[in-house]
């Protein structure tokens, strides 16, 4: 490989890890009629894209309020059958905004080496996580503290958000010191003080995986803030006492958001694969390099986004 | 080598689609905009909010208890103070410009929920007492939520009343904006324009 082509793959590779951070910097704001204290400072203006998008997620949204009545007045599955199918796809386009763990998740698969198949598994596990957790939150407020629903869920959102921006900062915080570092190998005890010369001889040793737990962790970090939709529609399946249909509509919706998610991460993970295959096939010192750029990139991105997003909840 | 980086880019463009989902809305409101003259003078502007269904049920599932289907008056009051005065940190998600230049958004008056169909309706107005005089004013009205959780659907001119405006010649029209975006490709909401002389 020429000197040349090495230096224009390390500009591809910069190229896509800025494009990949300034397209996911963004949290999910406040809700503005419940929440108390200014708009988030985190928060973007809308780009033209969302504001097409806007009435077809309006639409879905009435909808679902409309199916979830359809479904106690009804004694067919009709009703049901429909309120899961848009749920999803209201889990699928309403995940396309910010939050929903897409830095999280394409920051995670840039740092970790992973197969496409680990970001569904990721995806999943966020549906499972998101699911659990918007349903334990709308039943704990609604049954235990019995307060005003809308405020209740803001200020719960908002303590687990703060949480999870602080699980994220310190995932990020690992992965980086274990990227600079350059702890590839999982499998290698008390490597912590690794030596460039132990290093020569891995060079075409499989790089570690990541693993079962690692990935829940992060589902875990990212899953867990309750979208204000899918908690919305369980209310409104509890106030007309149709809890089942709640359960099946934010399933779907957090299936849906899953199956975005997993898009995500499957992208972030062929960016990367491409990089370091365009930089000389995946071996050899030039890849190294890029790979070490990519994943301390990613673990940076990670980690700063976690901490920033925790001291803006904070102050 | 030439294919891998192409597939390498070819990745990259499919994160664009999602730019296009920056920020993404949770509450849907079509809002109704009414302006009342006394005389040559432009009084108040009336604002009424419809909502979504999700965010309507949610609001009247925690406010409406006493007599379903309309709020008492305590009840409207606790919704004022849980679901509306927050609004002060958006502005209300209004913003008026008078021939270009920026108004402090007038004190908000007379907030009353209601329920119509079902739907969730917040009415409200601001006192503009704005003096027409025979030189052409021009009134241009923003409804907008910059933090995008709130989606206004478009205006048209159909959601433009016009009250007395007997000493006054008023016309409305849905402009494109005159504020300059941010960044490109941001979303920039179109504005309610008034151009009024006294006759």
């Amino acid at each position: 490989m020429s000197r040349h082509s090495t230096v224009a793959m390390r500009r591809l590779a910069a190229t896509a890890i800025l494009v990949l951070c300034v397209m996911y910097a963004g949290a999910e704001s406040p809700n503005p009629f419940t929440s108390s204290g200014g708009p988030s400072r985190m928060s973007a203006p809308a780009s033209g894209g969302i504001a097409v998008l806007a009435p077809v997620l309006r639409a879905m949204t009435d909808r679902l309020a409309e199916l979830a009545r359809q479904v106690r007045e009804s004694n067919s599955p009709g009703p049901m059958l429909t309120l899961a199918l848009i749920s999803l796809a209201y889990g699928i386009f309403h995940a396309l905004g910010p939050g929903h763990g897409k830095t999280i998740v394409s920051t995670f698969f840039l740092a970790e080496e992973a197969k496409l198949r680990h970001s569904l598994i990721a995806g999943y596990l966020i549906a499972l996580v998101h699911a659990v957790s918007a349903l334990a939150i709308v039943l704990t407020l609604f049954f235990i503290v019995q307060g005003v629903f809308s405020t209740g869920f803001e200020s719960a959102s908002r303590i687990v958000q703060t949480l999870s921006f602080g699980a994220i900062a310190v995932i990020g915080a690992v992965m980086l010191v274990q990227r600079i570092r350059g702890v590839e190998h999982s499998h290698a005890p008390g490597k912590g003080h690794t030596h460039d010369h132990s290093h020569a001889d891995d060079q075409d040793g499989e790089p570690r995986q990541v693993t079962f737990k690692e990935l829940f962790g992060i589902a875990l970090a990212s899953g867990v803030v309750p979208c204000p939709g899918a908690s919305a529609i369980i209310l409104v399946c509890l106030s007309l006492n149709v809890l089942l249909a709640g359960i099946v509509a934010v399933v779907m919706i957090s299936i849906g958001m899953g199956m975005t998610v997993t898009v995500i991460g499957s992208t972030a993970i062929l960016v990367k694969r491409g990089v370091l295959k365009a930089s000389s096939g995946g071996h050899g010192g030039g890849a190294r390099i890029v790979r070490r750029i990519v994943e301390i990139a990613g673990a940076s991105v990670l980690f700063a986004f976690g901490l920033s997003l925790f001291v803006a909840q904070l102050i | 080598m030439r294919c891998s980086s192409r597939i390498a880019l070819a990745a990259l463009f499919a994160f664009v689609p999602t730019l296009c989902a920056y920020a993404h809305p949770h509450v849907f409101i079509s809002s109704h905009v009414a302006v009342d003259f006394e005389g040559t003078v432009l009084a108040r502007v009336s604002v009424e909010w419809t909502f979504d269904e999700l965010f309507s049920q949610m609001i009247i599932a925690d406010y409406d208890k006493v007599s379903k289907g309309s709020f008492t008056e305590a009840e409207a009051m606790a919704l004022k103070k849980g679901a509306f005065d927050n609004l002060k940190n958006y502005h209300y998600f209004l913003a008026f410009f008078i021939d270009g230049k920026k108004l402090t958004l007038p004190p908000i008056r007379d907030f009353r929920p209601t329920i119509m169909d079902g739907r969730l309706v917040y009415s409200f107005s601001l006192s503009l007492e704005l003096p027409i005089t025979a030189k052409l004013t021009e009134l241009r009205i923003t409804i907008y939520d910059d933090t995008y959780y709130v989606a206004f659907d478009k205006t048209n001119q159909n959601d433009i009343e016009i009250h007395s405006a007997d000493a006054v010649a008023a016309e409305v029209s849905i402009e494109k904006t005159k504020v300059k975006p941010e960044w490109p490709g941001q979303f920039m909401p179109d504005q309610i324009v008034l151009r009024m002389k006294r006759k």
